[in-house]
């Protein structure tokens, strides 16, 4: 970044710019008289073929002499790198978008709270945690990354580096290394945590009650092709909790693509929980592991919000706890399918506490050393000189 | 960008004469004397009228014209010296001076250059004793003769103005006015864009000498080297054509070839016609052409 020393001295521009305007005037054919006129050859051009001309020499000068007023403005070339900038890394999960006890949300009070840690001067980008593919340049994340949407909290560990801060509703139980973390806090937020065409799970701030559902069945369509196991868990689960099935714009969609899947490792064990299930697995790495293949360690069901991926083709009946199966998978699908405003679960809507600021937020303000700023005033002056002899040089040869 | 220029008025229209040129005059006046003397010490006398004064004797020197020997005195002395004179009856050398308009361009002005030749010229007459007469109108001459104050001519050099009121142009005052018979010399000061050899041949005689020193101005002489590649939109100071181009550039060549051709013509021409004829440009130190207009033959 360009900065000035003196930027007075900068109007000397204006100055050079009205001598270049009237240079460009005169440069109007001069009218000059001929004794000896009759020997120039008759031509019809009359004034408007000239065309403005300002000799060589004085473009020459008058480059010098701005050269030489850039130079006299103290020209200092500062690094962009020498500008701090802070990496925030913002949690975009359902409870940032609650409110708060003193109005508004928990999102407005994380950002106040960044205002005031952060200085106002200083660059800021801001990460989506749970796609950090998602990045914004500026002062404040945009609008619609504060929303009721089921995405997940960052992994907040992959965060943990220097210049960074994570930017969240509730100070994290393990502490950052290198991070700094800002709080806004908030107060638990009582609502339906779940609910299905009879019972709805409902959070008072301290425990879920369960109680007849006051409103109609939550979610909407799922879609889950296939005839395996889990298909069937599937669909049962479905007609539990008021889903349909369905095969378009799902709120859920759970699919099997092991079955189709290409090079599938032969013979693998799927368990946890005390039940086991037994089939081929393909080698994935979509969205975040339920429950890993052995020995391969491949993902055999991952899931992220709104989708479930099962890349097990099973290969015959689940041993051992099959009910723990079923509540298992269950609790899966309840926590990938897309809820809708009014469920929320009840981890998000368990209090955030008085919130706060962690780490300190030292940055490279005030280390801005010699070495990050070239000054240019030399290089501007040698212009000057250079232009200069170059303008004198052709006055010899011509008019200035 | 706007029209075409407007005709501009005459950079130079009055005379400006050098602030020494007064100390340059009597220096140049005093080495013109010098070789006058030399010259007639060698037999090579101009300008001498039909009658002549015995002002003393010098030595004869191998080859020179046997008439001028003094046989009396080589009688009486056995030695031989010639006879110096001078003229008995002044002659009268007439300057025409061009005033026309366009001798009022230049830088220095044409008609200061012009001035400056004539008053050099002037005095150097005034030198050997010859009546001077200046004539740069279509009135009557201004003359001056031996013994009268240089501060004159100057006063009345300048009073002149390219293109004012009585200005005239050479041939316009060869066309009305007829030099007395009396004139030796008849030198004619000015561009001289409008003379012909045919305005100067009526006034030819025996015993005069003509001599045309014409001054253009240095644009006129080499336009390339004023204008260095600018536009420019020529006006012509004694008329309303216009021209416009660019030097260099094809119409400036044209223009030099032209020029180049058309003083190679007058050349020619006062060399056949026995006329001294030169040309200079008005930055041209005056002394140098005096010189030679008065030595030309």
């Amino acid at each position: 970044m360009l900065v000035w020393e003196r930027p007075l001295a900068l109007w000397l521009l204006g100055l050079l710019l009205i001598v270049l305007l009237r240079s460009l005037q005169r440069g109007v054919p001069a009218g000059r008289l001929l004794g000896t006129l009759r020997f120039w050859p008759a031509r019809e051009v009359v004034g408007d073929e000239h065309e403005r001309q300002v000799p060589p020499a004085r473009w020459a000068l008058l480059a010098a002499m701005g050269s030489a007023v850039l130079g006299l403005a103290g020209p200092v070339w500062q690094q962009a790198s020498s500008r701090p900038v802070w990496r925030v890394i913002v949690d975009r999960s359902p409870s940032m978008a609650l409110a708060t006890e003193t109005g508004g949300s928990r999102w407005g009070r994380a950002l106040a709270a960044l205002d005031d840690a952060l200085d106002a001067q200083a660059a800021r980008v801001f990460v989506a945690g749970d796609a950090p593919e998602l990045q914004h340049e500026g002062q404040s994340p945009p609008e619609d990354w504060a929303s009721l949407t089921a995405r997940l909290e960052p992994d907040w560990p992959r965060f943990d580096r220097a210049q960074t801060v994570w930017l969240t509703d509730c100070l994290p139980t393990q502490p950052p290394v290198h991070a700094c973390v800002v709080a806004g806090g908030g107060v638990a937020v009582p609502g339906v945590v779940a609910r299905d065409s009879e019972w709805e799970l409902v959070s008072d701030g301290e425990a879920e009650i369960l109680r007849p559902a006051t409103g109609g069945p939550l979610g909407g369509d799922v879609r889950a092709p296939g005839s395996s196991q889990l298909a069937t868990l599937t669909r049962l689960w479905a007609e539990s909790r008021g889903h349909r099935l369905t095969s378009e714009s799902p709120a859920l969609l759970v699919d099997f693509v092991g079955a189709a899947a290409e090079g599938a490792l032969e013979s693998q064990r799927v368990a946890r929980d005390g039940w086991s299930l037994r089939g081929s697995v393909a080698p994935s790495a979509v969205g975040r592991p339920w429950v890993l293949a052995q020995p391969s360690g491949w993902p055999a069901v991952s899931w992220q919000p709104g989708r479930v991926d099962v890349f097990l083709l099973e290969e015959g009946l689940p041993q051992g706890d099959l009910a723990g199966l079923a509540q298992a998978f269950g609790d899966l699908l309840d926590r990938a399918v897309a809820p809708g405003p009014e469920a929320i679960s009840a981890a998000e809507r368990a209090g955030a506490g008085e919130g706060g600021v962690l780490g300190t937020f030292d940055d490279l303000r005030g280390e801005e050393s010699s070495s990050n700023q070239r000054q240019l005033k030399a290089v501007f002056a040698g212009l000057a000189g250079c232009l200069g002899l170059l303008a004198l040089a052709l006055s010899r040869n011509g008019r200035l | 960008m706007g029209a075409a220029p407007k005709k501009p008025r005459l950079p130079a229209p009055r005379v400006k004469l050098p602030r020494d040129y007064v100390r340059r005059l009597e220096r140049l006046v005093l080495q013109l004397a010098a070789q006058g003397e030399r010259r007639e010490g060698l037999g090579q006398a101009h300008l001498l009228g039909a009658g002549e004064e015995f002002i003393g004797h010098r030595p004869y020197r191998e080859g020179e014209d046997l008439r001028r020997l003094d046989w009396g005195l080589l009688a009486r002395s056995d030695q031989a010296f010639v006879r110096r004179t001078r003229r008995e009856a002044a002659p009268v050398w007439s300057l025409l001076l061009d005033t026309s308009a366009s001798m009022g361009i230049g830088s220095p002005g044409k008609l200061s250059q012009g001035a400056q030749l004539a008053g050099a010229i002037m005095a150097a007459g005034l030198r050997r004793g010859v009546r001077v007469q200046l004539k740069s109108g279509l009135g009557p001459a201004f003359s001056l003769r031996r013994g009268q104050s240089l501060g004159i001519l100057l006063s009345h050099l300048e009073s002149l103005e390219a293109g004012g009121a009585g200005s005239a142009s050479p041939e316009e005052m060869l066309a009305s006015w007829r030099p007395a018979r009396e004139v030796g010399l008849l030198v004619v000061i000015g561009d001289c864009v409008g003379l012909g050899l045919s305005d100067l041949k009526p006034h030819q005689r025996p015993g005069r000498r003509m001599v045309m020193l014409q001054v253009l101005a240095p644009e006129e002489l080499d336009p390339a080297a004023q204008l260095a590649g600018a536009a420019v939109h020529w006006f012509d100071p004694e008329g309303s054509e216009e021209r416009s181009g660019r030097a260099p550039g094809e119409a400036a060549s044209v223009y030099e070839r032209r020029l180049e051709s058309w003083l190679e013509g007058w050349e020619r021409a006062t060399r056949s016609r026995g006329i001294g004829w030169s040309v200079g440009a008005s930055d041209v130190p005056f002394e140098k052409r005096v010189a030679l207009a008065l030595e030309a033959r």
